[in-house]
């Protein structure tokens, strides 16, 4: 068996976390309360994914491989009273009592640090019940005080005590316009450059991108976070169906970072997904295979802000699921690379990998997601991306050069020092994406003007 | 069994959703918006909008004065926003300065010195501009390019084809030399075609460097015009070949 342990860690990866796992046990036919709904004799999609994800006590409730941390209880307290507290065994939810008030400095050194032991003994706990650990799935937020501070510690004692386990993260990303807070950018910026070389692969998702998705694609005039999340939790979805169901071409954690990652640093595979419908008008839609394909690269459709057409792509994975005949899948692949708006870096091979998953998505009726009979998540990793970290880059030195707010971190015990480490390294980042974008080698381009 | 909700914060620079509980006091309140507006209690100025229609705010500074009022109290919702306005004058305030901030730049020389860039990766294995004979068969085709360029005559017929020795165009040569508004380093051959199947009017970017109508000026690679007397063709006169091919 290869087992994926999940973590969620602050306020936004808690939430987060409820909505996949909510969208996990609808996919899978088990009922809240951890037992496979009437009528079934096992769960859906077969059980050897399915064990990947979760384990089976002795009376048949399967609990998932997932913990929940937060260094305040009250977001993970909903949890615990909820309609999955029984879904949970107690020890899986972990929180403290004093929060890091969206300070990276609390999350990483003081508050943090007092929770790092409790927490790494249940994720040893966790880990000895597997038979095969392949590594870990995390979700949290890079511009909060617990998602970055504590994530980031959490991130460096698993790459101490897990060496070669893959280690993926789903990473909230400040939007472009609007800042939740004026610290944001630290955070980010801290965060960052501390997980760096920790996470084999990092899918961003930027709150502004899927609240304008959720608001053109599902009618919803002033979208929730919950209506966010649950989308986010389609995303993650796809991009776990693949271990999760048996049948598809069997995929492991791994596999994302060796196929979307040609150098360790540049590990921010750009994430689109298609369709997104609500179940007014998904009878409307006819979502061909060549349709969703097409529209998972439109800026549109994507969970970061940024320009994919300016950009050059290293790699792609498409993972589809449902109803996908794979001729369909070959031409549609075809055209993409015949579009001028997808350029390819040529100094190295770029490839695109498909995943196939036939069990279709699942929307919950929870949210006004459509039931659609085939989707695609697209994963591609692309240089347009840096200008997400230019941006929060530069918010940063906006506010750097007039030293404000610093001593909110100095005050936990931080090294002035660590700001302006950490900048240069995201500088060296946005070089690397640079150094990625040059040399064009491509002769054959355009030889008449 | 938590009471905590959510409501939406607002100020100059921030909007998020926070959640409160009914029996924190309006102190503790001010003390946690502090946090993510950046802006000190005693300098902020709390007004509550009670839907997101409301125009009226209830100025909550001005109401509530007492620091053990409590959340309750104020008759916060689910629906509610409070916006914070920064009391204190505007040299004091933080403020982001576009115009004076430098932002910060990694020098190339400093970014070439990193081990752990994918610079130093390139250079390693011998990526891209770092693989010498990738590098050498470019300089090599440049001047490939350039030694046919000088065997070229202006005001000679030419005929090219496409990759396939299809598709036929004859013309007269124009122009033989430089074009950097293409790209710098290739010497390129500019021609007339003998029909509009061209791209340009011999102009470039605004910049001329032969006269004829458009769509019959085109630039091409020295290596795929081929110098000889080939005379204007009839177009009517193999329309049987054409059939074949189609």
């Amino acid at each position: 068996m290869r087992e994926v342990i999940s973590i969620n860690v602050g306020q936004a990866g808690c939430q987060i976390g409820n909505a996949c796992w909510e969208l996990y046990s609808l996919e899978h036919g088990i009922q809240p309360n951890g037992y496979l709904q009437e009528g079934l004799t096992k769960p859906k999609g077969g059980e050897e994914g399915f064990s990947t994800f979760f384990s089976e006590t002795g009376s048949g409730k399967y609990v998932p491989r997932a913990l929940y941390v937060d260094l305040e209880p009250n977001v993970v307290d909903e949890v615990r009273t909820g309609a999955y507290k029984d879904f949970f065994h107690p020890e899986q939810l972990i929180t403290g009592k004093e929060d890091a008030a969206n300070n990276y400095a609390r999350g990483h050194y003081t508050v943090g640090r007092d929770l790092l032991d409790d927490v790494m003994d249940r994720i040893r706990r966790m880990s000895d019940q597997c038979d095969g650990l392949q590594g870990f799935l995390f979700t949290h937020s890079l511009g909060g005080g617990t998602g970055s501070g504590f994530g980031s510690l959490l991130l460096e004692q698993l790459s101490l005590e897990y060496g070669k386990k893959a280690k993926l993260e789903f990473a909230v990303y400040p939007g472009p316009q609007v800042s939740t807070s004026v610290v944001e950018p630290y955070n980010t910026v801290l965060t960052t450059h501390t997980t760096l070389e920790h996470a084999d692969c990092t899918f961003m998702v930027d709150n502004e991108a899927i609240y304008d998705i959720c608001k053109r694609n599902l009618d919803i005039s002033r979208p929730s976070y919950a209506n966010l999340n649950n989308l986010v939790a389609q995303v993650v979805s796809s991009v776990t169906a693949s271990l999760r169901f048996d049948g598809s071409l069997n995929v492991d954690l791994n596999e994302f970072q060796t196929n979307l990652v040609p150098y360790p640093r540049i590990h921010f595979p750009l994430v689109g997904y298609s369709p997104v419908v609500s179940s007014a008008r998904a009878n409307h839609e006819a979502n061909s295979v060549a349709e969703i394909t097409n529209a998972c690269f439109e800026p549109g459709n994507q969970m970061v802000k940024c320009d994919p057409r300016v950009g050059k792509y290293m790699a792609t994975c498409l993972l589809y699921r449902g109803d996908i005949v794979n001729r369909d899948v070959q031409s549609a692949v075809a055209q993409i690379k015949t579009k001028k708006t997808v350029q390819l870096v040529d100094w190295i091979p770029t490839g695109f990998k498909i995943g196939i998953c036939y069990q279709p998505p699942t929307a919950p009726p929870s949210t006004n997601l459509a039931n659609v009979s085939r989707a695609v998540c697209m994963l591609s990793n692309t240089t347009a991306i840096a200008e997400a970290w230019r941006r929060i880059d530069r918010k940063f030195d906006l506010m750097y050069a007039k030293r404000a707010f610093v001593h909110w971190y100095v005050g936990e015990g931080m090294e002035e020092g660590e700001f302006t480490e950490a900048r240069e390294d995201l500088a060296a980042l946005e070089r690397d994406y640079e150094e990625v974008g040059a040399d064009s080698v491509d002769q054959e381009e355009m030889e008449e003007y | 069994m938590s009471d905590y909700f959510e409501i939406q914060v607002t100020s100059q620079q921030t909007s998020s959703h926070r959640r409160v509980s009914p029996q924190w006091t309006l102190l503790y309140l001010r003390e946690r918006i502090e946090l993510f507006t950046g802006i000190p209690p005693q300098s902020q100025q709390l007004l509550h909008f009670t839907n997101s229609t409301s125009t009226s705010p209830i100025d909550l500074t001005a109401k509530f004065n007492s620091d053990a009022t409590t959340l309750k109290d104020i008759d916060l919702s689910e629906s509610s926003r409070i916006h914070v306005n920064d009391t204190r004058p505007l040299e004091e305030q933080y403020h982001e300065d576009e115009d004076s901030t430098e932002y910060f730049e990694l020098k190339d020389e400093d970014y070439d010195k990193l081990t752990n860039s994918v610079r130093h990766w390139k250079r390693e294995n011998k990526l891209g501009r770092f693989n010498s004979d990738l590098v050498q068969s470019q300089s090599d085709q440049l001047s490939k390019e350039k030694q046919l360029a000088e065997t070229l005559t202006i005001g000679a017929r030419f005929r090219t084809m496409d990759k396939e020795g299809t598709n036929e165009r004859r013309g007269v040569i124009a122009y033989v030399g430089a074009v950097p508004q293409i790209e710098e380093s290739t010497t390129w051959v500019g021609v007339k075609f003998d029909e509009p199947v061209g791209k340009n009017d011999g102009s470039i970017k605004g910049e001329r460097y032969f006269d004829c109508q458009m769509g019959y000026g085109g630039f091409l690679k020295p290596s795929v015009v081929e110098m000889g007397d080939f005379e204007e063709v009839d177009i009517f006169g193999d329309l049987s070949d054409d059939d074949d091919e189609i």
